[in-house]
């Protein structure tokens, strides 16, 4: 993926929203520019990635998600999870072993 | 050892008093650290101190020390104060230790210059119209202005032995899993280290090497740190060393810089093999697709409500969070943020995150080929010596000084850099790279250049 397609598929507010961050307008124009620049900057590694082709890595398989019956009460949603720790609830692992 | 150790910090808590106001290595002081000297002595006159009895020593702003602000030099943690020692401070403390106040850095270590502290910059102690270098740059400039004997920084891409290299000291970035992260604030979890930085000179690497001693070796708080550090900062070798040299790595510095140290190399006598790395280009993306990926995974946690400044709860919990997150981050902390977003999407990730991991282990697999063939790989530290404050005007300029302190991160190698020279009064720094776990032999040819 060169330059071209990157500037088609990076979109600054998406990931503004994703992260989590709120730009304002002027700070979101120039964010993009710059990230813009760096990913066309990094853009050469797709080069490595036809010539190499054994040093990819493996790649890791997400666990499948298991939809269970929500609600609205935080001690009914505490009770869908076995381990907590220190405030939180934990989640199975994202990764298949 | 300290031959006096009340008055080893009296000189210190002076130099600080004389010079910090201008260099700004240091974001918070600690003012008890003169009884605790005091304590030390006694110990020290009754034949109980420890290893390092009276050695004082500045703290990162990214390492917790119970009691005390580690704000990371953001506005995100100005306030927050660790509830806990990192196991780092805990060995230090118990070999008698004596912790001097926390160091300004680049905010959450985003950065190469410590420019880009939410509080002030760090400047150069040789120069102060120049950067310290970075992240670890108030360390840096505490060790190299005699603020203290030592100091604790981390380095995820060279943060330890960038601005040793500019400040002219000693910077070790220990083998990955070797020092414990337990009470490190994190930023990428799978590069990271706590490494120490001394000052300048056979004595300082000594100092290094006995530091290492005492932070490293297994900890049951830190999954990846399962080695023993007992063995491995003594020489294992009987012959001298071949040294290697990756030519790309000299042909991307300043002439001067790459002359500087190629002499250094010269003057050690050892036999030197050329190296060819052709895939140099790829270090500075590869290092930086998976850095930021995991410093935007680890950047979740600051939402306002379990970390970081409190969010206005009377606002809905998506604003409320965003809010938080946009007032108390920075520019860079921002940009790396939404770079380590998008690269990791599932949408692109085969495009950028995947393909660095594949980058990343062909790299390692090629440095356990030239490690097999070499004992050490010396090159410059940083391809220049330290900037003006300012001078580097785009993200990628500034990125593009990480070339030669990457590889080690990338591939988990030990990597010190020593003080080479200087270039119209400013210090550069040599990088030795050694195999995993032989820190001994990194030190002592780094002790032998300076005897030449």
């Amino acid at each position: 993926m060169g330059n071209m397609e990157t500037s088609k598929t990076f979109n600054i507010a998406d990931m503004a929203h994703i992260a989590r961050l709120r730009l304002d307008e002027n700070e979101a124009q120039q964010l993009e520019k710059d990230l813009k620049g760096i990913l066309a900057y990094f853009s050469d590694l797709q080069k490595f990635n036809g010539k190499v082709a054994e040093g990819k890595a493996a790649k890791a398989t997400p666990r499948k998600d298991e939809v269970k019956e929500c609600c609205v009460d935080a001690k009914d949603i505490s009770k869908l999870f076995n381990h907590k720790e220190g405030g939180y609830m934990m989640v199975p692992k994202s990764l298949e072993d | 050892m300290i031959a006096d150790i009340e008055e080893n910090i009296h000189k210190k808590l002076d130099a600080i008093k004389k010079t910090d106001g201008k260099i700004r290595a240091f974001v918070d002081i600690f003012n008890d650290c003169t009884e605790r000297a005091q304590e030390i002595a006694k110990k020290t006159k009754a034949g109980r101190a420890g290893k390092l009895a009276g050695t004082v020593i500045s703290v990162k702003g990214n390492i917790c020390i119970k009691g005390r602000r580690a704000t990371c030099s953001s506005k995100m943690l100005e306030n927050y104060i660790a509830p806990y020692n990192a196991t780092v401070i805990d060995r230090l403390l118990a070999e008698d230790a004596i912790i001097i106040g926390s160091t300004n850095m680049d905010e959450f270590a985003c950065g190469s210059d410590t420019t880009s502290s939410a509080f002030y910059p760090t400047r150069n102690p040789h120069d102060t119209t120049r950067v310290a270098g970075g992240s670890s740059g108030g360390a840096a400039a505490s060790v190299a202005a005699g603020m203290c004997d030592a100091a604790l920084g981390s380095d995820t891409g060279g943060s330890v032995r960038c601005p040793a290299s500019f400040c002219g000291v000693t910077g070790m970035k220990p083998t990955y899993g070797t020092v414990s992260r337990y009470g490190l604030i994190d930023m990428a979890m799978s590069l990271e280290q706590i490494g120490a930085m001394t000052g300048n000179g056979k004595d300082a690497i000594e100092l290094n090497r006995k530091t290492l001693e005492v932070i490293g070796g297994p900890d049951k708080r830190d999954a990846q740190c399962n080695y023993s550090i007992g063995k491995m900062t003594k020489r294992t070798h009987a012959k001298p060393p071949t040294i290697g040299i990756i030519n790309q790595f000299f042909d991307a510095c300043d002439k001067a810089v790459s002359n500087t140290v190629m002499r250094q190399v010269d003057k050690l006598g050892y036999e030197v093999m050329e190296l060819s790395l052709e895939e140099t280009k790829y270090l500075i993306p590869t290092y930086y697709l998976i850095m930021c990926t995991e410093f935007a995974s680890a950047m979740q946690k600051y939402d306002g409500y379990k970390y970081g400044q409190k969010a206005d709860i009377a606002k809905s919990l998506a604003e409320s969070v965003s809010e938080a997150r946009s007032n108390h981050f920075g520019k860079e902390v921002k940009r790396r943020i939404l770079l380590g977003t998008y690269v990791s999407m599932k949408e692109v990730q085969d495009d950028w995150y995947t393909c660095a991991l594949g980058v990343r282990k062909a790299l390692t697999q090629k440095f356990e080929k030239f490690l097999g063939e070499v004992d050490l790989i010396a090159s410059p530290t940083m391809p220049t010596v330290a900037w003006k404050i300012g001078e580097k005007a785009t993200p990628t300029e500034m990125y593009a000084a990480d070339i030669l302190t990457v590889t080690a991160n990338l591939t988990g190698l030990p990597a010190i850099s020593v003080n080479a020279g200087e270039i119209g009064g400013l210090p550069v720094g040599m990088q030795l790279m050694g195999r995993k776990f032989e820190e001994g032999l990194v030190y002592e040819t780094a002790a032998m250049a300076m005897d030449k």
